[in-house]
């Protein structure tokens, strides 16, 4: 996506906002071992391995909704990532998000604030904080919660990592919601994705309807839902979509 | 200006309610949006993704059900194409549960010769008027012509609402190949409103078409 590669910051910039940080005790799993076998569909874009740090139970808990957005967000978008992280979050679903400024570093902490199971999917290796500014957030999320990277510790940071990272939080997310994102936003590869995977994705009434955006319609007409209030997710989304049904249903 | 079948029979597995509150529609939805998504159940030991363990159940009650005049090794199943252009790559719920069909020995042959073109709005969750009439999804659908050779034809679904989408589809198939039985099969049927009193309930029926709308009986 161009918008993900053209604002990353310059190489030297990037490197200062990327200190190396103590090394985080991380395992590495095949995304099968976390996520159970993945289907025809999943593995086509799924990544060979993933680097976890933190509570792996949080993928076999309640509903993961991703909530994503753009890196400059309004400060509107902001509350309304905030009321849906914590909407979502008090309910027992586990909010999957990527760590970057803006909307991401929102839901992330909302979720947190209300007491609830936060994931973020990198797109540095575990070791790196981007940006920087977010290095407390990661050590609490790579502690307490949950912190995933497709790239393994050590490795060199690319933009088109984060791409990468889009279609990993679709992959790990039974749901995703658009908060506010621009025509080139990364966080339209993570809803791309989604929606290849017939997954539910939903996006925000105020994006739908900012005349400026072409991408909302082009995803309504491949199957994404609008939201206009928080509670619309769970009209969806069962729950209990973590959980295996071990009981035949029928 | 293509012509849409006056009538098509059909046939329904399991029940769901799209709205009900009942435990047994709220489990409902879930059977529905895992067949959709092709998504894992662990049964005692056993991992078995929703789309092949419904097929399989299909199998085992099929001799209990009035559904099994629909099946056998000389008919061919055509998947109903999604209410939304398919992405590159993407998961195709109807085409996925054809293909179980087949593995599981309920058909001969599939043959996905039906693509939507243009998109219309998701029956299940849209409100009656804004539901796309069956002459909407013919519009929005295109037919492979040459492929199909087939005597007996069962045009399948995940879910079917009112049938537009099935009726529409059905149509298509009908008007390349007139000679050809054409009957249509889905998973699930929805119940709205109220409650499913059980997710497997088995049924043949009909969808017809008046005054431009189409009915699903029952």
């Amino acid at each position: 996506m161009p918008g993900t590669l053209g604002t990353l910051a310059p190489r030297a910039a990037r490197r200062r906002r990327m200190a190396p940080r103590p090394p985080v005790h991380s395992r590495s799993f095949l995304p099968d071992e976390l996520l159970g076998p993945l289907s025809e569909a999943e593995r086509i874009h799924a990544p060979k391995a993933l680097w976890a740090s933190g509570r792996t139970d949080l993928l076999r808990d309640g509903a993961r909704v991703a909530v994503v957005g753009s890196r400059r967000a309004s400060a509107l978008g902001l509350a309304r990532a905030t009321r849906l992280a914590d909407y979502l979050a008090r309910r027992g679903v586990v909010v999957l998000s990527g760590l970057a400024a803006g909307i991401d570093s929102a839901a992330h902490r909302a979720a947190i604030t209300a007491g609830g199971g936060t994931i973020a999917v990198l797109g540095t290796p575990l070791d790196r904080v981007y940006p920087a500014e977010n290095r407390a957030l990661q050590e609490e999320i790579a502690s307490r919660h949950l912190a995933i990277s497709e790239f393994a510790p050590g490795s060199t940071v690319r933009p088109s990592n984060f791409v990468r990272r889009n279609r990993t939080i679709a992959l790990l997310a039974h749901a995703s919601v658009i908060v506010e994102a621009g025509e080139s936003s990364g966080s339209l590869s993570q809803g791309w994705e989604t929606l290849r995977l017939g997954r539910l994705l939903f996006l925000l009434s105020s994006v739908v309807r900012d005349p400026r955006l072409r991408w909302p319609a082009q995803m309504l007409e491949h199957g994404a839902i609008e939201l206009s209030r928080p509670e619309g997710v769970l009209d969806h989304l069962p729950l209990d979509a973590g959980r295996p049904l071990v009981a035949p249903p029928f | 200006m293509s012509r849409l079948l006056s009538e098509l029979e059909f046939g329904a597995f399991l029940a769901y309610a799209p709205h009900g509150t009942e435990a047994e529609s709220i489990r409902s939805r879930r059977v529905v949006r895992e067949l959709k998504e092709d998504r894992l159940l662990q049964i005692g030991t056993t991992a078995i993704r929703m789309p092949d363990f419904a097929v399989q159940r299909l199998g085992e009650e099929l001799k209990r059900t009035p559904l099994e005049p629909l099946f056998g090794a000389d008919v061919t199943l055509v998947p109903a194409p999604r209410s939304s252009p398919l992405p590159k790559h993407g998961l195709w719920p109807a085409l996925r549960i054809c293909e179980a069909m087949r593995a599981a020995g309920l058909a001969g042959e599939v043959l996905a010769c039906v693509a939507r073109v243009a998109a219309v709005a998701k029956s299940a969750h849209s409100k009656g008027q804004d539901r796309p009439k069956a002459s909407q999804h013919l519009e929005s659908l295109r037919v492979e012509r040459e492929l199909l050779a087939a005597s007996r034809v069962l045009v399948v679904d995940d879910v079917v609402t009112r049938g537009a989408t099935l009726l529409a589809t059905a149509s298509l198939v009908h008007e390349a190949f007139p000679k050809a039985e054409i009957r249509a099969f889905a998973l699930v049927r929805t119940i709205s409103p109220g409650d499913v009193e059980k997710i497997l309930d088995p049924c043949r029926g009909v969808i017809e078409l008046r005054g431009g709308d189409t009915f699903r009986r029952p």
